[in-house]
C-alpha cells in the first residue's frame, strides 16, 4: 500500500517507468558524456571555444552515411571513413582557423574564435546541404536485437554505446595519466609557460588534443546516427548539451570523471521526463547550467552584487534628493 | 662585451645590441653580454629592469626586435624554442616552474623529453638524484604538494634532466631559503666546474648573486651598464647606485 | 522599385534595430551575449499576446513587449556582472534556450506554430498591409533608434561602456561604477531588442518560434561583428548585408530559392571568418563611426609649437616642500595575509601633502598590496586606512578614487581601442551624461559638459606633453607615451593623491627623465604622491621621504643617503654578500 502511496505523490506510474527512464538516461547519458570529454579536453588544453566541435560531431556522423549509402562501403569501413574525415576537419579548424585568428588576436583571443567557430558551423552544415541534400539519411547495418527485461526495454546498440564509452573514457584517461604524450598533454593544460620551458611542441600537442576530441566525440556522433538519423542539422543540439557536461564537470578533470556527469546529466533529463514532456526536461539541463553560472559568482560575488546594489540606492537616493530638478 | 680572459673558441653565448619586448613596444633596449663554457654568469637589476624578457629572448619565448644571439658560434633567431631546447638551453621561469598536478617523477620525466638517447637520460637522472637525494624521496609525490623551497630544487632538476649546455635560471633564489639557495648554487658550481656547464642567472639578490658566479653583468631600465667580476663587485663601496 | 526588393529593405530595416542594440551590448560594452533573439521573443510574444487575446492597442503592446524584454535583460545581467568572457557566453546561451523552450512549451502561446492572427498595424489611421506601407515608419523607427543609440553610445556613459569593455579595473580606478552600467546596458538592449521582436512578429504576421531561435542569435551576432564593433552605421551595413545576400543570390546569380539561401550562409560563414581575420573591427571600424568622423571635424587641431609646460630634462625642485606639512593619507597597522602568507604585516606610514613619498623594498616585501589595500582593490584583515582623516578602510574602488585618491598600474592599462583624448577625458569625475538620467531628461547639460571635459582632458594632455596625439588610437602609442597618457588620465579624474606604480620601468633613460620631470612639477602643485620603484636611482631624485618595506612591513624610513649607510638594509635588499 505506502508503494502505491509514495508512487500516486510522486507521480509516477509504477517503478518500470522509472527504471526505463534510467535506462535511457544512462544511455542518453554515455552520447553526453563522451562530447563532453572531448570539448572538456580541448577546451582545457587549448583554451579555445569550439563552438564547431558539432561540426566535426557532424561530419563524421554524415560522412559515415556518405559512405555507406554513395560509396557503398560495410558498416565498419564507412564508420571507420566517417571517424577519419571528421578528424583530418577537426585539425584543419584548428590550423586554418583558430590558430590564425588567436595569434592575431593575442590577449583578445576568444570572442574571434568564438564567433570563427559559429562561422565553420554556418558553412559546415550548408556545404553538407549543398552536396547530398537535406534529406535524413540512415547509418544502417548495426544488428538489431531488442533486450526486454521485465517490461523495461532496451536494444544491443544501446548496450554497446555504454559499453564503448567507458572503454573510450577509460582509454582516454589511461592515456592521459600513464602515457608520455598524457603526460605532455596534462603539462600543457596545467602550465603552457613551463611546457615550453621543457621544450613541448604546444602546437604539436593542440593538433594531437583536437585529433582526439574530435575523435571521442565523432564516435558518440555514430552512435547517433546508427540510433536516430543522420541529418545536416544533427550537431547543433549536442553541442549545447556539451559544454553543459564539460563545464559542470570542469576542464581539467579526467574524461571518465566527465563522462560520469554526462550520465548524471542524462540521468536528471531523462527522469525529469517522468513528469514534464521533453521539452521542457531538456530545461531542466539548461536550468542547471543557469543556476551553476549565478551561483559561480559565489559569496565573493554576493559581496560585489550588494556593493552594486547599495550604488544603485546611491543613484535612487541622488534623484530623490535633488528632486528631478 | 666579452670577458678579456675568454678567446673565441671559449664562448658559448654571445648577445649583441639585443631589443626586445612584448608586440612592438622595447623593454630591452640595449643588452650585451656573453657566457663562455663552464661560466656562471649573472644578471642583476632591479624589478622591471628587463631580465626576464632577456631570457625569454634567448630561449625563444619572444622574438628580438634588434641585435644578434649567438650560440655555439651560430645564430638563434632563426631556431624555434624546441630547437633551442633540444640543443642544450634549458629555461627555468620565475614563478610557477614546476607542472603542480604532475608528479616528481612526472616532472623530471618531462624535463628529459628533448633528450633522445636513453642512457644519457639515466645519466642525468642519476645525477639529478646525487645533486638532490630529496627529489628522490618524492618522486610519486604531486609536485604542487611540495613545499616552496623544494619546487624550486624539483625546478632545477627539471632543468637538468635535459643534459643542458646552458641553464637560464630567472630569480632562483627567489622565496627560498638561503640553505636551499646555497645547496641549488653549489649544484650549479659543480656543474660548471666538473661537467663543463654553464649557466645565467637573473637575481635581484646581490648576495646570492655572487656567491658562485664568476661575472656579474648588471641591467637597468633594459640596458647592460655594468661589466664586472665578483670579486670587483664584492669590492664595490655600495650597490645602490646600480638600481 | 520591385516589391521583392521592398520586402528585403524592410527585413534590413527591422534586423538594423537588432543588430544595433546588440553592438551597444556587445560592441561598445564587450559582453557577449548569445541570447538576442530570445529578447526580440519576449518582446514579439508579449506584444502579440496582448494583441490577439487582450485586444490591447498595438503601439500599448510594443512598450509591454519592451518593457518585459528590458526587464528580463535587467535579471540577466545580474548573474553577469562577475562573470568572465567564457561564462556570459554560457550564461546567454542557456538563457536563449530556456526561453525559446518555455515558449513552444505553452499552449496559450500557439507552441510550434506561434501566434497567428496578429491584428493589423495601423499609423495615423494607415494601414501597413503592403511592404510599401511599412518602408517609411521602418525608416523612422531606424533613424529614431539610430539617433538614441548614438546619443547613449557616443555619451560619457557610452565611454564608460567601452572603457569597461577594453579594461574594467581601470574604468573602475578611475571612479567610476561599472556595475550599475553593466545593468543599465544589458536592460536598455534587450528593451530595444524586444521592440525588434515585435516588428518580426507584426511585419510576418505571425509570432513564430522560428523567428526567435538560436541561429537568428547568431546572425545577428554576425551582422555585428561583420559590419563594424562600436559602429552603429557598421552593424545596419551588416544587416544589410546579411539579409540581402539571400535576395543577391537568389535574383543577381540566378540561382533557385534553394540553392541560394545555401550558397548565402556559406557566404556569410565564409564572409565572417574572412572579416576576423583579415579586418577584424569589422567592414566599419570603431573610430570611423558617424559622430566621431563629425567630432574630428568639428575638433579644432591644437595649436603647433606651443611649448610643453613641463620642461624636458631632468627638472630639480626649487625648494624641498615644508616638513611640516599634513599627513592626508593615514594608514595604521594593516594586516593582509593570503592563506598563511602574511603579505602586509602591521603597516604603518603617512603620506605627507606635497611630498613625493618612495616606497621601495626587496621583492616580495608586499608594495604592491598595499596600493590595493589603499586603493580598495584588497580589503585590509585588519587595521586602517584614512583619507583626510576619514576612514576609507574597505571602501570599493571606485569610491576611493572619486574622494581623491586614484592610481597608476606597473602594466599601464590605457583604453587600447580609444583615443588618447578620449581615455583622458573619460576620467574627469562627475560628467553629466554618465547616467541615463541625465542623458534623457536634460541632453542640453550633457553637451555642454562634454565641452567641458574636453577642455579639461586637453589641458592634462599637454601638460604631459601628448596634446599633438589626442586623435590617435592609445593602443597604437609606444608604450613610453602610454605611461604618459595613464599619467594625464588619473591628473584628469582630478585626485590630489596620485600612487604611482613603478612609474618609470620598461621605458628608456630619455622618458624616465620626462617622468621624472612632470612627477616633479606635480608635487610642486601641491599633488601628495607615493611611488613604488625598484630603479633606485628614479627614488632618489624623486623622493622626498622613503619608507623601505621588507616583509610586509616599514622597516626604515628617511632619506636616502641615511637609508643607503644602514648595514641591515643593505643586506635586507640585496641580501648577505
Amino acid at each position: 500500500m505506502t508503494h502505491q502511496l509514495l508512487a500516486t505523490i510522486l507521480g509516477i506510474d509504477s517503478v518500470r517507468q522509472v527504471v526505463q527512464a534510467i535506462v535511457s538516461g544512462v544511455v542518453t547519458g554515455a552520447g553526453y558524456g563522451l562530447i563532453g570529454a572531448a570539448l572538456a579536453l580541448i577546451l582545457g588544453v587549448t583554451g579555445r571555444f569550439h563552438f564547431a566541435i558539432g561540426s566535426t560531431y557532424m561530419v563524421t556522423a554524415y560522412l559515415a552515411a556518405v559512405a555507406a549509402d554513395i560509396w557503398g562501403l560495410p558498416l565498419i569501413p564507412a564508420l571507420l571513413v566517417g571517424l577519419a574525415i571528421g578528424t583530418v576537419f577537426g585539425l584543419l579548424i584548428e590550423a586554418l582557423v583558430y590558430h590564425p585568428l588567436a595569434s592575431r588576436a593575442g590577449e583578445g583571443a576568444l570572442l574571434p574564435v568564438f564567433v570563427g567557430s559559429l562561422g565553420i558551423v554556418i558553412i559546415t552544415e550548408n556545404v553538407v546541404r549543398l552536396i547530398w541534400g537535406n534529406d535524413t539519411r540512415n547509418l544502417g547495418g548495426f544488428p538489431q536485437h531488442t533486450y526486454n527485461i521485465g517490461n523495461v526495454t532496451f536494444t544491443l546498440l544501446d548496450v554497446t554505446l555504454v559499453v564503448v564509452a567507458i572503454v573510450v573514457l577509460g582509454g582516454l584517461s589511461l592515456i592521459l595519466a600513464r602515457t608520455i604524450l598524457g603526460e605532455q598533454i596534462r603539462a600543457v593544460r596545467g602550465n603552457p609557460l613551463m611546457a615550453q620551458a621543457v621544450g613541448v611542441n604546444v602546437r604539436r600537442i593542440f593538433y594531437v588534443v583536437f585529433a582526439l576530441g574530435s575523435i571521442v566525440a565523432g564516435i558518440a556522433a555514430l552512435f547517433a546516427g546508427m540510433k536516430f538519423a543522420v541529418e545536416p542539422a544533427m550537431g547543433n543540439e549536442p553541442v549545447f548539451y556539451a559544454f553543459v557536461v564539460a563545464f559542470v564537470a570542469g576542464t581539467r578533470r579526467s574524461p571518465i570523471f566527465v563522462g560520469l556527469v554526462g550520465i548524471g546529466i542524462g540521468l536528471l533529463e531523462s527522469i525529469s521526463t517522468i513528469w514534464v514532456s521533453e521539452n521542457v526536461s531538456a530545461l531542466t539541463v539548461f536550468g542547471l547550467l543557469f543556476v551553476a553560472l549565478a551561483v559561480r559568482s559565489g559569496p565573493a560575488g554576493l559581496k560585489q552584487l550588494s556593493g552594486a546594489l547599495s550604488s544603485v540606492n546611491r543613484q535612487v537616493g541622488r534623484v530623490q534628493r535633488t528632486g528631478g530638478s | 662585451m666579452a670577458s678579456p680572459e675568454m678567446n673565441g673558441a671559449d664562448v658559448l653565448l654571445e648577445v649583441d645590441s639585443l631589443q626586445a619586448g612584448y608586440g612592438r613596444s622595447a623593454v630591452v633596449f640595449d643588452v650585451s653580454f656573453s657566457v663562455g663554457r663552464g661560466e656562471i654568469v649573472t644578471v642583476l637589476g632591479h624589478n622591471g629592469a628587463g631580465k626576464t624578457t632577456t631570457l625569454k629572448t634567448i630561449f625563444g619565448l619572444l622574438r628580438p626586435l634588434a641585435g644578434s644571439m649567438r650560440y655555439d658560434g651560430s645564430d638563434l633567431a632563426s631556431t624555434t624554442y624546441t630547437e633551442r631546447a633540444r640543443s642544450g638551453i634549458s629555461f627555468t621561469p620565475a614563478e610557477k616552474f614546476v607542472f603542480p598536478d604532475l608528479s616528481v617523477a612526472a616532472n623530471l620525466r618531462l624535463g628529459a623529453l628533448g633528450v633522445a638517447d636513453k642512457g644519457r637520460r639515466d645519466h642525468q637522472e642519476r645525477l639529478v638524484h646525487d645533486l638532490f637525494p630529496i627529489l628522490g624521496e618524492r618522486l610519486g609525490q604531486a609536485a604542487g604538494t611540495l613545499s616552496g623551497g623544494q619546487q624550486r630544487i624539483l625546478s632545477i632538476g627539471i632543468a637538468l634532466m635535459s643534459d643542458p649546455r646552458l641553464l637560464l635560471l630567472d630569480e632562483p633564489s627567489l622565496g627560498v631559503s638561503p640553505v636551499i639557495t646555497q645547496e641549488i648554487l653549489s649544484a650549479l658550481r659543480r656543474m660548471a666546474d666538473e661537467e663543463g656547464r654553464s649557466a645565467i642567472l637573473v637575481e635581484q639578490n646581490v648576495g646570492y648573486a655572487l656567491r658562485e658566479a664568476q661575472r656579474v653583468y648588471v641591467m637597468r631600465s633594459g640596458r647592460t651598464i655594468l661589466e664586472a667580476t665578483a670579486e670587483e663587485m664584492r669590492d664595490r663601496e655600495h650597490w645602490w647606485d646600480l638600481f | 522599385m520591385p516589391v521583392f526588393w521592398i520586402d528585403v529593405i524592410n527585413q534590413v530595416l527591422i534586423f538594423a534595430v537588432l543588430a544595433m542594440s546588440l553592438n551597444l551590448l556587445l560592441g561598445y560594452a564587450g559582453q557577449v551575449s548569445v541570447a538576442h533573439a530570445a529578447f526580440a521573443a519576449i518582446g514579439g510574444y508579449a506584444a502579440s499576446y496582448l494583441a490577439i487575446k487582450n485586444g490591447v492597442s498595438v503601439p500599448l503592446g510594443f512598450l509591454i513587449g519592451m518593457a518585459g524584454a528590458g526587464l528580463v535583460g535587467l535579471l540577466i545581467s545580474l548573474p553577469a556582472l562577475l562573470l568572465a568572457e567564457e561564462y556570459v557566453i554560457l550564461l546567454t546561451l542557456s538563457v536563449q534556450t530556456i526561453v525559446l523552450v518555455v515558449i513552444t512549451s505553452i499552449g496559450a502561446l500557439g507552441g510550434l506554430y506561434g501566434l497567428t492572427g496578429l491584428p493589423v498595424v495601423t499609423i495615423f489611421g494607415k494601414e501597413l498591409l503592403r511592404p510599401e506601407d511599412w518602408l517609411w515608419p521602418l525608416v523612422i523607427v531606424n533613424l529614431i533608434v539610430f539617433g538614441i543609440l548614438s546619443w547613449v553610445g557616443e555619451s560619457p556613459f557610452g565611454r564608460i561602456l567601452r572603457g569597461i569593455r577594453d579594461d574594467q579595473l581601470a574604468t573602475q580606478s578611475l571612479g567610476k561604477d561599472v556595475w550599475v552600467k553593466k545593468v543599465i546596458v544589458f536592460g536598455l538592449t534587450s528593451a530595444v531588442a524586444g521592440l525588434g521582436g515585435a516588428l518580426l512578429a507584426y511585419y510576418n504576421g505571425v509570432s513564430s518560434p522560428g523567428l526567435y531561435e538560436f541561429s537568428q542569435s547568431i546572425l545577428i551576432v554576425t551582422m555585428v561583428v561583420v559590419g563594424g564593433r562600436g559602429n552603429l552605421l557598421g552593424s545596419v551595413l551588416g544587416a544589410a548585408v546579411v539579409i540581402g545576400a539571400g535576395p543577391f543570390f537568389q535574383k543577381v546569380i540566378d540561382l533557385s530559392p534553394e540553392t541560394s539561401s545555401l550558397w548565402r550562409l556559406i557566404a556569410f560563414g565564409v564572409l565572417l571568418i574572412g572579416v576576423l581575420a583579415l579586418r577584424p573591427e569589422g567592414l566599419l571600424p570603431e573610430q570611423a563611426s558617424l559622430p566621431a568622423l563629425l567630432r574630428r571635424l568639428r575638433r579644432r587641431p591644437p595649436v603647433a609649437g606651443t611649448p610643453p609646460l613641463v620642461p624636458a630634462g631632468g627638472a630639480t625642485a626649487a625648494q624641498p616642500p615644508p616638513a611640516d606639512a599634513p599627513a592626508i593619507v593615514n594608514v595604521e597597522d594593516v594586516r593582509k595575509s593570503f592563506g598563511g602568507i602574511h603579505a602586509v604585516d602591521g603597516l604603518s606610514f603617512e603620506l605627507k601633502q606635497g611630498h613625493v613619498t618612495g616606497l621601495i623594498g626587496p621583492n616580495g616585501a608586499g608594495k604592491t598590496t598595499v596600493f590595493n589595500l589603499l586603493t580598495g582593490a584588497l580589503t585590509p584583515d585588519d587595521g586602517k586606512v584614512e583619507l583626510r582623516d576619514q576612514d576609507i578602510t574597505g571602501w570599493p574602488i571606485d569610491r576611493v578614487a572619486r574622494s581623491g585618491m586614484v592610481r597608476s598600474f606597473q602594466d599601464v592599462r590605457i583604453f587600447p581601442n580609444l583615443t588618447v583624448l578620449d581615455n583622458v577625458r573619460m576620467a574627469v569625475p562627475g560628467q553629466r551624461g554618465e547616467n541615463l538620467r541625465d542623458l534623457f531628461l536634460m541632453p542640453w547639460a550633457v553637451v555642454g559638459g562634454q565641452r567641458k571635459a574636453i577642455a579639461a582632458g586637453r589641458e592634462k594632455l599637454e601638460y604631459v606633453g601628448l596634446a599633438e596625439k589626442e586623435g590617435v588610437l592609445a593602443g597604437s602609442l609606444p608604450f613610453g607615451e602610454q605611461k604618459l597618457l595613464a599619467l594625464a588620465r588619473i591628473l584628469a579624474a582630478e585626485a590630489d593623491v596620485l600612487l604611482l606604480d613603478e612609474p618609470a620601468s620598461g621605458i628608456d633613460a630619455e622618458w624616465v627623465d620626462r617622468m621624472v620631470a612632470i612627477i616633479r612639477n606635480l608635487s610642486r602643485e601641491g599633488m601628495t604622491v607615493c611611488i613604488v620603484e625598484h630603479n633606485l636611482h628614479v627614488v632618489e631624485r624623486l623622493a622626498d621621504h622613503i619608507y623601505f618595506m621588507d616583509g610586509g612591513k616599514i622597516v626604515a624610513a628617511g632619506p636616502m643617503e641615511a637609508l643607503v649607510k644602514e648595514e641591515h638594509l643593505v643586506e635586507a635588499y640585496f641580501g648577505q654578500p
